[in-house]
């Protein structure tokens, strides 16, 4: 854990992306036009490597997908929501409503978990916008499948890896009276992860001083 | 080449394109159109350029594109929407190979910001991807993998039955191998053969089934291949059981495997033992009866029979089974009749689903047999016919002493004829008949007279033949339709139907009457009797049963009454007797101990001296408003009731009384006669007692006292009769023989007889100077009682004439109107003291 930010940032770092995990929610309720809720206990902020460690413990060094986006404003970096695999088949077949003995997504599947990993960056993304009003672009998702680490490589160098930052999110999913949990990664530089958290420190000021 | 304007490059390029493209404008405009979505969507460019997005596709107003769009315009957002989660997507057309294919186009749409020259101005780029044959392949795919995953578990599900079946079976399934080693061995042949699994596998299969080893040890599969055999197995505590094995061979891997399957038939064995012992049991069983049996199917074939009905019938050696009672009457050499009969009765069985019997009679080489064939049906749970049991039993000497006993019932077993019962039912028989008919019918009642005492003298030996010899003349006397019965003793009735007069009825009366007088000869006796018959006739005397048998005995009694050998037909006067017998009866209850009833004597004179030596008492009633009564009018009746006892008695008792008293007067010693009726007679040591009794009360000299029986009374039960006689004696009194001449005496038994006086009936005396014949018996009885020192006395003596024949002829003693009626005791007093003695010699003299 890199002690980065302070208590009072950080649980408004928390509170700050439930607030856009809120909106994302509502975005795919939309779509599936059933309730979903989407929930974020905590939010860690780690190194590169300790972030693929704890995937790899979480999904027990099974593969994992994931659903990556870039995303520019003044910081930048990406952000991917990751499922265990087992758990996005579950959750696209279960949209979908088609159970299909297939042990991996098929094309159309997997353009289909695009399209929600997409809802809810998006979704995520123009909330911390919104709320911390500075203007974020996001490039279209792409799929990536493959153990902890794989996932979260980002093809950097390796010098770079340790110039970077991650910050963790759980996220429990209730949609379709079924429970799935994904996990939600911002990954940052320093520099971006620097503006984050001034911005973050300036949006609690300004609600302070408000 | 010439150059081209960028605008009209760019424009080319996107019409090259192979996905839809658009471009919106910062003003939501629609900037760009390419020829593939113009095409897809059926909208020209020249149309949609410069329109909204929502206006070319009304059908995305609300949805996510339309969001997608907006975003990517106003923050820079990119998206990605595909037709499998979005409802409504872009309405396009994916061109099949002809119009006919042509379908709903299955797409993917992705939304990009794209960058103007000013920062702030951004258009959007909605490019449309045509993803319809992937999502063709993809449903194909997820059908062939629905398909394989039903596939999948049906081999699953099927792996689990085959594995349960083998586990749960109560069949011992075993696998080995060519060398015998036993592979798998599964729960049910742990119960079998009581080995564990790790005891057994790899052991030779010969260890369970020893009978699979040759000799030598070597395994012989083949002869039991595919093919149930009956083998022994061992089990692990060495008790052998009966197994029902079948091995069949496989390869697997290569390998020859064996299966054997064994089904443990303990059970089963000992149920066919079992079986086997109670078909034994059946089979002796139903040979052992004394009754025909007969199994047969629903279609009344023959599957069982016994041996008595083998043999009945004629069907040793014949194949019966599976045969119709029908067809085997076509085989059959016995009698037929027990097979060809009964369809009838099977047909019924069924139908009334009850045994049915009938009574089958017919021919075998033993006689005729009859037969109660019962047919019981027996049916299947559905109500279908399951088949027939035929139980026949021999009921021919059931029927035979039924028939006896019928008999025996009916008729008399002396003579043959029909009985009492018989006769009853005939003569409503033919009432009823002749009711219908209009006809006549005569009812004759007839008894031998004097059968008594031809019964009492010769014997009831005698006496039966007689009544047999009877019956046979009777039968022949009538018609065939008559009926002639023995009703008792020596009593016949006969029944005439169809008369058409009453004359028919006296003609067979006269015809009867004569062929009894017949003499019957009978064992070396001539025997002769004769008949009174009564006659009574339907329907002109009564016209029922009971009233004409009271008839034709009141005729018949007017028979007797009227000298026998004779016939009456009954006339309403009869039935007039009858009831005067009647008030005399009730009269004479009340007369008895009042003066109505009084003794008068009769002179009994001495024909040596002319003496009156005695007296016969004699009882009068005089009748209160009827005048004298004449005995002969009431002694009948009394005899008939219980009023002769106490009658007799008071006889006696006056006369005592009177003999003692006219002693006392100082009359000479004077013999009192008292009579004794039969009734009296019978009951002897009544009799006995009470002549005791009288002598003792009265203190009368028994000496003096002198009991009169008829020879009739006499000649009954001889043995006894000269037992009491000789009682009386001893006390005393003297013994008399009235109307000596009339009855059947022996001399042998006379002679016997302790008696001191014989009485010659009066009949012999009435006309005694007319017919020689009666003097001759008069000198014989005299003869004859004085040869057995008897005295002779005559009865009815009334003229001169008479009294002289019978003191010619040595009489001692006689009575009768010529020397005094009967008359009051004080009159007979002055007789004896005013007349007595007679002068017999004088006035024969003088005459």
């Amino acid at each position: 854990m890199i002690p980065f930010v302070g208590e009072v940032e950080r649980d408004c770092v928390t509170e700050i992306l439930n607030v856009a995990i809120g909106q994302a929610a509502s975005s795919l309720s939309q779509l599936v036009e059933d309730e979903v809720r989407l929930s974020v206990p905590f939010v860690d902020f780690l190194s590169p490597s300790e972030a693929a460690a704890r995937l790899e413990r979480e999904t027990q060094g099974s593969d994992s997908v994931a659903v990556r986006q870039r995303f520019q404003g003044r910081f930048y970096g990406d952000i991917m929501l990751i499922f265990p695999e087992r758990k996005s088949l579950d959750l696209v077949r279960h949209m979908l409503g088609d159970q299909v003995p297939l042990d991996q997504l098929t094309e159309l599947e997997q353009e289909a978990l695009l399209e929600v990993g997409n809802i809810i960056l998006n979704a995520c993304l123009g909330s911390l916008a919104n709320q911390l009003n500075m203007p974020v672009e996001s490039s279209l998702p792409s799929y990536v499948r493959g153990r902890g680490a794989h996932i979260l490589d980002l093809g950097a160098p390796k010098a770079a890896a340790e110039e970077e930052l991650v910050m963790f999110l759980h996220v429990d999913f209730s949609l379709l009276r079924k429970d799935v949990h994904g996990y939600l990664a911002f990954v940052m530089d320093i520099v971006s992860a620097r503006h984050f958290v001034d911005a973050v420190s300036a949006y609690v000021n300004g609600r302070l001083g408000a | 080449m010439a150059a081209v304007h960028p605008d009209e490059l760019l424009l080319a390029l996107s019409d090259a394109s192979e996905i839809g493209l658009v471009l919106i404008g910062e003003d939501g405009r629609i900037a760009l159109w390419n020829a593939w979505i113009a095409k897809a969507s059926g909208i020209d460019t020249a149309r949609a350029l410069g329109s909204r997005l929502a206006e070319m596709f009304p059908e995305i107003a609300g949805t996510r594109i339309e969001s997608a769009v907006d975003q990517a315009l106003s923050t820079g957002m990119s998206a990605v929407l595909s037709s499998s989660l979005n409802k409504k997507l872009f309405k396009l057309t994916h061109e099949g190979r002809t119009p006919a294919h042509n379908e709903p186009m299955h797409q993917i749409v992705v939304i990009k910001p794209v960058a103007g020259r000013d920062k702030s101005a951004r258009s959007c780029l909605v490019q449309v991807f045509d993803v319809t044959p992937m999502a063709h392949r993809e449903a194909l795919l997820r059908q062939q993998a629905r398909t394989m995953e039903a596939l999948a578990e049906n081999y699953r599900l099927s792996e689990l039955h085959n594995r349960a079946i083998v586990d749960n079976t109560a069949d011992a399934i075993i696998t080995f191998g060519e060398d015998g080693a036993i592979g798998t061995y599964n729960p049910a042949a742990e119960r079998i053969f009581g080995y564990d699994p790790y005891e057994i596998v790899g052991k030779s299969i010969a260890v369970l089934i020893p009978e699979l080893a040759a000799k030598d040890g070597r395994l012989r599969i083949a002869e039991f291949l595919d093919e149930r055999h009956e083998v022994t197995g061992l089990r692990k505590i060495r008790a052998t059981f009966p197994l029902e094995l079948s091995v069949s061979a496989m390869e697997l891997g290569g390998q020859q495997l064996y299966v054997a399957i064994a089904h443990d038939i303990t059970e089963r064995k000992a149920a066919e033992a079992e079986l086997r012992t109670q078909k034994e049991w059946l089979a002796t069983l139903i040979n052992a009866m004394p009754d025909m049996v007969c199994f047969k199917d629903g279609k009344g074939r023959w599957l069982v029979a016994n041996q008595l009905l083998l043999d009945l019938a004629g069907l040793e050696g014949v194949d019966y089974q599976g045969r119709t009672g029908f067809e085997l009457a076509r085989l059959a050499r016995g009698a037929v009749e027990v097979l060809s009969s009964t369809a009838d009765a099977e047909e019924r069985a069924w139908r009334e689903n009850r045994a049915i019997t009938t009574e089958t009679q017919f021919a075998t080489q033993g006689g005729a047999k009859v037969f109660d064939l019962s047919q019981i049906p027996l049916f299947n749970d559905d109500g279908s016919r399951r088949g027939l049991v035929v139980v026949g039993r021999d009921i021919t000497e059931r029927k035979l002493a039924a028939q006896r006993i019928h008999h025996l019932a009916h008729h008399d077993s002396l003579t043959g004829l029909p009985n009492r019962i018989l006769f009853q039912e005939r003569l409503r028989g033919a009432l009823a008949q002749a009711k219908r008919a209009g006809h006549k019918v005569a009812l004759m009642f007839l008894d031998l007279d004097k059968f008594k005492d031809i019964n009492d003298t010769l014997g009831h030996h005698v006496g039966d033949l007689l009544l047999k010899a009877v019956a046979k003349r009777l039968q022949r006397c009538v018609r065939e339709t008559d009926t002639v019965a023995r009703l008792g003793g020596d009593e016949f009735a006969v029944v005439l139907t169809n008369l058409a007069d009453p004359d028919g009825a006296s003609n067979v009366a006269e015809t009867i009457i004569a062929s009894i007088a017949d003499p019957f000869g009978l064992d070396e006796h001539e025997v002769s009797t004769s008949t009174s018959i009564g006659i009574t006739v339907y329907p002109d005397d009564a016209d029922d049963a009971d009233a004409l048998l009271k008839n034709a005995d009141l005729a018949m009694f007017r028979s007797k009454a009227e000298g026998r050998n004779t016939y009456h037909f009954y006339v309403a006067e009869m039935d007039a007797e009858m009831q005067a017998r009647k008030v005399i009866e009730r009269d004479l209850r009340l007369a008895l101990g009042t003066d109505q009833l009084e003794l008068h004597y009769q002179p009994l004179v001495d024909m040596s001296s002319g003496a009156i030596t005695g007296c016969e008492a004699l009882l009068r009633w005089k009748h209160p408003t009827r005048g004298w009564i004449s005995p002969a009018e009431f002694i009948p009746v009394a005899e008939r009731t219980d009023l002769i006892g106490p009658l007799g008695r008071w006889i006696m008792h006056q006369a005592c009384v009177q003999g003692r008293d006219w002693a006392r007067q100082g009359l000479p010693p004077l013999k009192i006669a008292v009579n004794l009726s039969p009734a009296q007679f019978k009951n002897h040591q009544a009799l006995i007692a009470m002549v005791s009794d009288i002598l003792d009360q009265t203190g009368f000299d028994p000496a003096l006292l002198q009991l009169e029986i008829t020879e009739g009374i006499a000649m009954q039960n001889i043995e006894t009769t000269i037992e009491v006689l000789r009682t009386l004696r001893s006390m005393g009194a003297l013994i008399s023989i009235d109307d000596f001449g009339t009855g059947y005496s022996s001399l042998n038994y006379l002679k016997r007889f302790p008696v001191d006086k014989l009485k010659i009936d009066r009949s012999f005396v009435v006309d005694i100077g007319l017919h020689p014949d009666n003097a001759a018996v008069v000198k014989a009885i005299v003869n004859l009682g004085h040869s057995l020192g008897t005295r002779i006395n005559v009865e009815g003596v009334e003229t001169r004439e008479q009294l002289d024949f019978l003191l010619g002829h040595g009489v001692d003693e006689a009575q009768g109107f010529y020397f005094s009626r009967a008359v009051p005791a004080a009159d007979f007093a002055r007789l004896v003291r005013e007349k007595s003695p007679y002068a017999l010699t004088v006035e024969a003299v003088g005459a």
